[in-house]
């Protein structure tokens, strides 16, 4: 659906070096700090900015020979920019039905009123939560087959996360073909809905996992210094010093449960991994 | 392209009142005084405000990402604009003409069938403006545009002072060749009129296809 290949692009002292691939009937995630680059790589993807250097494909074609056509089969939601607010939902209604030709008006105007959006006021009036609800919606509402998601529940509260991260799970319902793309830094928004996801730091993807494996296999070892001195150091991945001795990630964790039975072992989190993958050192 | 003129005129009825405003001062203008031409030029360059108004609205919040993301091309994107830029300028020069007629025949002062062979002069001021502004707006955006666009227009008086002040030179008498405008029928100066605009017009397109080709969002 989506492939990134060697994709460099540079800012500055900023430079976006990423790859990730997005693959039918999958739900990707790009988890990373603010400013870790991936709007950008979104934005890349989309060719809304020219690339210093590497390859993208969607939807089997390359980016920058991407036509309307193509573009018909993209649900886009991005973190920064979105509906001009001077305009309301009714007055985009007949844009979108002209911009699409599988525009579900009904549909469209079903899920509205189901998430109790105004149609006639301006969307510079409606809180952060109608908006992200409003870019979903619209995502969606055309027979997309592969949705790009920056940050779409950024700034909502519990609730309103649920509500749009349900109208993703029921979207991968409808067809085994569907497939997601979206980046969030919020880590439980990606650990329930997530097939595998992305890690990238400074634009560098420092990791890539199944959100299975994520989950199952990797651990972080609490270890005094003279544990630590004992541990099989080809299985760690990351290792920083604390004030009770070493904090190591490893993606051995039944490994480390069966050979060293007085370790300390926490389950892996996203959270925890994304702390240890940028904070802790390579050994 | 229907999808994005659609936006445009919408993002054009939000601005009604001053729509409304401008309407009601040029009816008055044009109904109290003598010079009954004034409203055809001026409305046909309000029109084309309007139109680069829209630029504005879409860069508004950083709305061109979203927009691009969106199954438009940059080049149908700059087409649209030119479209509506033609569209709406058209519409404000007829309504225009209709007013100066209107008053001329209301009021008197100028034979509509004057007034009428003006508008039809003054039309191809549309392409002009259009051809001048939009590449300008879509290179520097909203602000910067507008200031590029005044410094575009002093540039082109030098340009016309220069072209004087050559003919002087070359003894080439320029005033002479527009007295002779006058024997060509209204008719033939306005399609020749038109058809040097088209052109302008085109060669506009193509320098703003450039630009927003070269554009990141």
């Amino acid at each position: 659906m989506l492939k990134m290949e060697q994709v460099r692009k540079e800012y500055g002292s900023f430079t976006l070096n990423c790859s990730l691939q997005v693959r039918p009937g999958q739900v990707t995630g790009l988890i990373g700090q603010n400013g870790a680059g991936k709007t950008t790589a979104f934005k890349a993807a989309l060719g809304l900015i020219s690339i210093d250097g590497g390859s993208i494909r969607i939807l089997g074609k390359d980016i920058r020979n991407c036509t309307s056509r193509e573009k018909q089969k993209l649900g886009i939601v991005l973190s920064d920019s979105g509906f001009n607010g001077q305009l309301s939902i009714r007055d985009y209604v007949p844009v979108l039905g002209q911009l699409y030709d599988k525009f579900d008006r009904a549909f469209f105007l079903q899920q509205v009123e189901r998430f109790e959006l105004p149609q006639n006021q301006k969307i510079k009036e409606f809180s952060t939560g109608m908006k992200a609800k409003l870019k979903l919606l619209s995502a969606l509402c055309h027979g997309s087959k592969l949705l790009i998601l920056d940050e779409p529940t950024a700034g909502l509260d519990v609730v309103a996360r649920d509500e749009l991260l349900e109208l993703l799970r029921e979207y991968m319902e409808m067809d085994d073909e569907h497939a997601i793309l979206i980046s969030s830094h919020i880590s439980n928004d990606l650990e329930h809905l997530c097939d595998d996801l992305y890690m990238i730091h400074e634009g560098t993807v420092i990791l890539h996992e199944e959100t299975d494996v994520l989950l199952s296999d990797y651990a972080v070892i609490k270890a005094s210094a003279e544990q630590y001195e004992q541990l099989d150091k080809s299985c760690i991945l990351r290792c920083c010093r604390e004030n009770y001795g070493y904090k190591c990630l490893t993606k051995q964790k039944q490994y480390f449960m069966e050979n060293y039975p007085g370790l300390v072992l926490e389950k892996g989190t996203i959270d925890e991994v994304i702390m240890m993958m940028i904070r802790g050192a390579a050994l | 392209m229907k999808g994005l003129l659609i936006k445009d005129f919408k993002l054009v009825m939000i601005q009604k009142y001053a729509l409304l405003v401008i309407v009601g001062v040029m009816s008055l203008m044009t109904f109290k005084s003598d010079n009954r031409v004034f409203a055809i030029a001026y409305m046909t360059f309000v029109g084309t405000l309007f139109a680069l108004s829209t630029i504005s609205y879409d860069e508004a919040d950083n709305g061109n990402a979203f927009l691009f993301a969106l199954p438009i091309s940059r080049r149908d994107y700059v087409a649209e604009k030119y479209l509506f830029g033609l569209l709406l300028g058209s519409g404000f020069w007829l309504f225009g003409t209709l007013l100066s007629v209107t008053a001329a025949m209301a009021v008197g002062g100028s034979r509509p069938a004057e007034l009428m062979e003006t508008a039809v002069l003054i039309f191809p001021l549309l392409f002009g403006l259009l051809a001048l502004m939009f590449p300008f707006q879509l290179k520097f955006g909203g602000e910067r545009g507008r200031i590029a666009i005044i410094a575009a227009i002093g540039l082109v008086c030098l340009v016309g002072v220069g072209i004087q002040k050559l003919g002087q030179l070359l003894h080439v008498d320029l005033a002479a060749m527009f007295r002779h405008l006058p024997g060509m029928s209204t008719g033939t100066v306005a399609a020749l009129a038109i058809g040097a605009g088209l052109v302008v017009l085109l060669i506009s397109y193509r320098i703003s296809v450039g630009i927003m080709n070269r554009k990141e969002f």
